[in-house]
């Protein structure tokens, strides 16, 4: 892998991990947990995450771009380092798995209720698979591509400029909402996908301006979650936003062109495009932290045992309530996760160059 | 990649074997495209009110015409069951576009009946809810045009009548948002059913979600005045009979341009609300039938002066009168609730401040051109 | 297949050896050329000189002017002499003698020496109007089946000693000439390199086309769609040229290739840079929404009709419920049934003497306009989708990719049928996927969208004024990138 990423296709690469189905769900949190202008959250998560990047940033900083299964390796036992890279396999493959199965299973609100979801499901992971097996770099490059689906619905929501009323705004923050607590947890999942950025070291270099690509990453995504929860609670209003459970898709349906009606169908159809890196970037994760473990075998046969086995699991949960459970548990082992991962890179690099400067010192 | 296509293909033909259950193709599917809801008359000695439930699907065959079922049940739910018995065809609600309240039902809430149409997701939030003075289903099953169905000469009169600010333009989406917000109360347009034609009968206003009075279609665009923040369409007609200042005028103005803005001041502490409406209107002349002649300056200044006279009178019976039925259908309670802080709001009860309240209109007409003629 | 190819290819190897043992006679190379009736044996015996050709590959002009003039008719007396003449080349190599007699030169026998006389020049089409890509304004030759005459065509667009013509033979049979044109102070040399060592190492009996030789160097020989542009038009190529691209011309074959190309280069035609900006703009934007038509329509169409009856407005809908309401089909059947029917009468057309070809046209005009309407065979807003979609993928100006494009809405006609919406979103996604992973020389076929450069977006999605065009393409890699002054 000689090909470096552009700065450019790393911070849209970031951007398309963290957004997802969460965009259809993210209003109605916002407004159940925080209650009026809960949009203002989204900046909070922001904050929040712009913290844990800094952590990822130095990580890069202080290791001098070395790769972070080095890192590992290095500092760790072996047996330790296996469990770890097992573990996280295991959860980067399943959160790939479940949010792949959470679209599937909205879409099949919307369209499709009596097709098996395990079926759509199969044809999706067909098409995991055969993006995940061409590695990063063709990654970023079907992601420019798909990022366009942004700008194009950004363009779409001028659709709503006349329906927004600021009296439905009202001049409270986060009053009349559930629990703050949760809502800020939630937020921040909402922002899940940048940790995955501690693996990307290698395929780097210095044009691509690492630490400032994924503070541009997460920044498009906080401007997009702004901007579509912003219009959002302007046109629905937050009380009713509070009964919904996707009001992006209720929000789309309202849309009406001359020539095409209800364009949530195709909308969200497109989203799959969306979701499709998010899956994907996890697999490859997933593929990348297995492939430490099982060295002898290719990328390819790694990728393929993953995403069948997790495929056979994704047909364990049978209702969207499940699904989210499931959702729920793993992506608070991913919190865990994001956080642990760069403290424990930074401790062990600090703790090296301590030993090194100490031998270092002996030796003169 | 000679792979890759296996296994493009396994889920594709996976998908032809067991075939697809879900296909709705266009001309199989009873599509309703207008559903509308009545109480149905009660059966004696029975005490459970009885729904009637009617809803119009196009027919292919017969050019232009619609099909009407119906059935009678306790429960949306149940008139479906019944539905699907009267035709060949797989109802479907996806291209529904109208949905009609008897007045009657209105008066006893809808949002139980808004239950199926908001939890189904084929059913679009742009579909329109109309209240109907007297039998929405006989509306509905009448025949007005000969070229066209009922359901599609209403939607097309709807979307009409609101270009012109006749009515407020109220589809599910915008009346169950305004169900929810606790700072205004819902309207609907209301039609009426006459000899061999509809007509509009004006706008419906809820209290909740239940049907209190209605607005007469006179005072259609006045309502929209006060009710939107601008509109730029619409017609206003002013009529001064006879008196001792003068002679019985006649105008009318073409609204090119009305904005509204409220403002509110309270006294902190009390439930003392006084509320600003000021109105600009800019419009043209398009009718005048009266003594005065145009060519004079003053008297076309004094026209605009009259006007505005005559809007702030309106527009103020129109205030008075919903506070008389104690429906803020204009959402005079939004403004309120931004002035005041959040635990203010939550502990006023505005439902039985808002009657009390100090209500001012002011309003300013702005004659933009008297046509080609003085 | 690819064992008889082997078995044959060791055939012609051992063949080759024993030609190569052979010493230089007379009578070895009568017996080469035994059975060959265009061979023309000429003996002169006081002079003791024999001459060999192949009449049909020399200019009856150079005949006379360098065999009979000097041997024949002059006899001059000492024949040594004359082949002294430079255009007289000694050979003592029985292999290139044979390769220049079949390539129209003369051999000339005095006593024990052969000698060569390059004779070449059978007649050739003269250049003529392009065939498959015509241009309103702009220059109106077009390569023709003479690799000479070709590349004449170039040199004289392109006055620079820079430009290098390097020749490479392809095909172990037909001996088929290639020639690989570039600018030497701007090429990439890595790719120049890359092309030479990829043409050189086809190994087959012959090629015909330059269409025909890039499927065996490209990098996704699975893959649909063309992976290097091929162009009839000299000025299309001498652009390429200047970009800093590697022109390709096949003898025998009036198509050039280019190489390396992007995706979106085969949505360019020569005539975007004859026409005032603006205009050439629009084209470009027209262009990418007939792609996007001839992809979409008509799966679209399929997938509205059987699973989102929900997603026509009302203005359409009895329209489109009427006219289907009379097929008897899926509307799936029913497109593919006119798709098909599409592509018959495209392929009759393409085929067919230009006469019939209308026929053929009005024929399937009335039968498919009209009586599979009447008939109740299709509706008639499947006849326009289908008619739109044809006509846009026209509109593409590289006919190999329209036709590959035909083929990919054919899958996404099927997938939209079995999934609607998101089996169409599935085959883009697939159809997406494909093409990042593309390369093309190593480099990506989609730039400049992946990876991304700002700077070659003026003159692929837009064209923006010259003035702004300063720099060569990035994927030229050129070391030479500015193609103006900079200022």
């Amino acid at each position: 892998m000689n090909e470096k990423l552009h700065s450019f296709h790393l911070a849209i690469l970031i951007y398309l991990i963290q957004t997802g189905v969460t965009l259809f769900v993210l209003p109605a949190e916002l407004a159940q947990n925080f209650g009026t202008n809960g949009w203002v959250a989204v900046i909070i998560g922001a904050a929040l995450v712009y913290i844990n990047i800094f952590l990822i940033g130095a990580v890069y900083r202080l290791g001098r771009g070395k790769s972070f299964f080095a890192i590992i390796e290095d500092g760790m036992p072996p047996m330790l380092s296996y469990t770890l890279y097992l573990l996280l396999t295991v959860l980067w493959s399943l959160i790939g798995c479940i949010t792949a199965k959470q679209y599937i299973m909205v879409y099949q609100i919307i369209t499709f209720q009596h097709t098996p979801g395990s079926l759509l499901k199969l044809g999706y992971d067909v098409l995991i698979y055969t993006l995940v097996i061409k590695g990063i770099y063709n990654i970023a490059k079907a992601s420019t591509f798909i990022f366009s689906i942004t700008v194009f619905l950004a363009l779409l929501f001028f659709y709503f400029i006349t329906d927004i009323e600021l009296a439905r705004y009202t001049p409270f923050l986060f009053k009349d909402g559930d629990g703050l607590l949760i809502g800020i947890f939630k937020t921040y999942i909402a922002f899940l996908g940048f940790e995955l950025s501690i693996l990307f070291f290698p395929y780097i270099n210095k044009e691509s301006k690492f630490f400032t690509s994924l503070i541009i990453g997460n920044l498009i995504t906080t401007v997009v979650y702004v901007y579509t929860c912003l219009i959002i609670f302007g046109v629905f209003g937050y009380e009713y936003l509070k009964e919904l459970i996707f009001p992006l898709l209720d929000f789309l349906s309202i849309i009406r062109l001359p020539i095409i009606e209800r364009l949530e169908n195709l909308l969200y159809a497109l989203f799959a495009l969306k979701v499709l890196i998010t899956s994907v970037m996890f697999y490859w994760a997933a593929t990348e932290s297995a492939k430490r473990i099982f060295r002898n075998k290719s990328d390819k046969t790694l990728s393929f045992i993953l995403i069948a086995f997790s495929y056979f699991i994704s047909l364990i949960p049978d209702s969207l309530e499940q699904v989210r459970n499931w959702l729920d548990f793993l992506t608070r082992w991913e919190i865990g996760v994001t956080l642990f991962l760069p403290v424990i890179c930074i401790i062990l690099i600090l703790l090296r160059s301590k030993g090194r400067k100490h031998a270092d010192g002996k030796n003169c | 990649m000679g792979k890759i296509a296996k296994v493009i293909f396994v889920p594709i033909l996976c998908c032809l074997i067991a075939g697809c259950t879900d296909m709705r193709i266009l001309e199989d599917q009873g599509m309703i495209q207008a559903i509308s809801y009545d109480m149905a008359t009660k059966d004696k000695g029975s005490d459970i009110a009885l729904i009637k439930v009617t809803a119009a699907i196009p027919l292919i065959q017969k050019d232009n015409l619609q099909k009407i079922i119906e059935s009678t049940a306790t429960s949306s739910k149940d008139a479906r069951i019944e539905f699907s018995s009267q035709t060949d065809l797989e109802l479907v609600n996806g291209q529904l576009r109208t949905v009609l309240f008897g007045k009657n039902i209105a008066k006893q809430g809808v949002i139980n009946h808004f239950d199926t149409i908001l939890r189904d997701p084929t059913i679009g939030l742009r579909s329109n809810i109309i209240i109907v003075n007297g039998n929405a289903a006989k509306m509905l099953a009448e025949n007005y045009q000969e070229q066209e169905p009922t359901y599609e000469f209403l939607d097309r009169l709807i979307e009409k009548q609101v270009d012109e600010n006749i009515i407020p333009d109220i589809d599910i989406f915008q009346f169950m948002r305004d169900v929810k917000d606790d700072g205004i109360d819902p309207v609907a347009p209301q039609f009426i059913q006459r000899k061999n034609h509809i007509d509009t009968d004006g706008v419906a206003l809820f209290r909740g979600e239940r049907y209190v009075t209605k607005i007469d279609a006179s005072k259609g665009t006045l309502f929209s005045i006060l009710n939107k923040k601008m509109i730029n369409n619409g017609q206003l007609n002013f009529d001064w009979p006879a008196s001792q200042q003068g002679d019985a005028e006649f105008a009318a103005l073409d609204i090119n341009n009305s904005r509204r803005h409220i403002n509110v001041y309270s006294s902190p502490g009390s439930n003392q609300f006084t509320v600003d409406i000021s109105i600009k209107v800019k419009g043209s002349i398009t009718e005048y039938i009266g003594t005065k002649n145009l060519d004079n300056k003053k008297y076309r200044d004094g026209l605009g002066e009259k006007m505005a006279e005559s809007l702030e009178k309106q527009t103020q019976e129109l205030v008075i009168f919903t506070q008389k039925h104690s429906v803020d259908s204009i959402g005079i309670g939004k403004y309120v609730r931004n002035s005041i802080s959040y635990n203010e709001w939550k502990n006023l009860d505005w439902r039985k401040v808002y009657p009390a309240i100090q209500v001012h209109c002011s309003a300013e007409v702005e004659i933009r051109d008297y046509g080609l003629i003085h | 297949m690819g064992f008889f190819r082997k078995r044959y290819k060791k055939a012609l190897l051992t063949k080759e050896n024993q030609e190569t043992q052979e010493s230089v006679s007379l009578e070895n190379t009568i017996n080469q050329f035994r059975e060959c009736s265009d061979l023309v044996h000429n003996a002169l015996p006081e002079l003791q000189v024999e001459y060999l050709y192949i009449e049909n590959l020399v200019n009856e002009q150079k005949v006379k002017e360098y065999l009979v003039e000097p041997f024949d008719t002059i006899k001059f007396p000492d024949v040594s002499l004359i082949l002294t003449e430079k255009r007289y080349k000694k050979t003592a190599d029985s292999r290139s003698l044979y390769k220049g007699i079949l390539n129209g030169e003369a051999a000339i026998f005095f006593k024990d020496e052969a000698y060569l006389v390059n004779l070449f020049g059978p007649e050739t089409r003269p250049v003529n109007e392009s065939g498959t890509e015509t241009v309103i304004t702009g220059p109106h030759e077009s390569f023709n089946e003479s690799a000479g005459q070709n590349i004449s065509l170039l040199r004289r667009r392109i006055k620079s000693s820079h430009l290098k013509v390097y020749k490479v033979s392809v095909g172990k049979v037909t001996l088929t000439d290639v020639y690989l044109l570039y600018l030497e102070n701007v090429a990439n040399k890595d790719f120049v390199e890359k092309v030479k060592q990829r043409v050189e190492s086809v190994e087959t009996d012959g090629i015909f086309e330059s269409t025909m030789l890039v499927q065996m160097i490209e990098e996704n020989p699975y893959s649909f769609f063309p992976q290097f542009l091929t162009t009839e038009r000299p000025d299309t190529a001498s652009s390429k040229i200047l970009e800093g691209k590697i022109v390709g011309i096949t003898d025998g074959s009036p198509s050039a290739f280019i190489a390396p190309t992007s995706f979106f280069e085969f949505f360019n035609s020569p005539e975007d840079y004859y026409q005032r900006w603006a205009v050439a703009t629009a084209l470009r934007i027209l262009r990418y929404s007939a792609f996007f038509i001839t992809v979409f329509f008509t799966a679209f169409y399929v997938a509205v009709i059987t699973f989102h009856y929900e997603m026509i407005p009302r203005t359409l809908l009895s329209t489109l419920l009427e006219s289907r309401s009379r097929v008897p089909f899926p509307p799936l059947i029913e497109a593919l049934v006119m798709e098909f029917t599409i592509e018959l009468l495209r392929e009759a057309g393409a085929r067919l003497p230009t006469k019939i070809g209308q026929t053929i046209g009005i024929v399937g005009g009335i039968v498919i306009g009209q009586s599979a309407v009447q008939a109740g065979f299709t509706s008639n807003i499947l006849i326009i989708a289908v008619a739109i979609s044809a006509i846009a993928s026209f509109v593409i100006p590289n006919y190999i990719m329209s036709a590959s494009i035909r083929l990919v809405r054919f899958g996404l006609i099927i997938l939209a049928g079995i999934w609607g919406n998101y089996g169409i979103i599935l085959g883009i996604g697939l159809v997406l996927v494909h093409l990042s992973g593309m390369t093309n020389l190593g480099s990506s076929y989609l730039i400049p969208i992946a990876p991304i450069s700002t700077a070659d977006m003026k003159d692929i999605l837009i064209r923006a004024p010259f003035s702004k065009l300063k720099t060569r393409p990035y994927q030229a890699q050129t070391r030479n990138p500015y193609r103006q002054k900079k200022k």
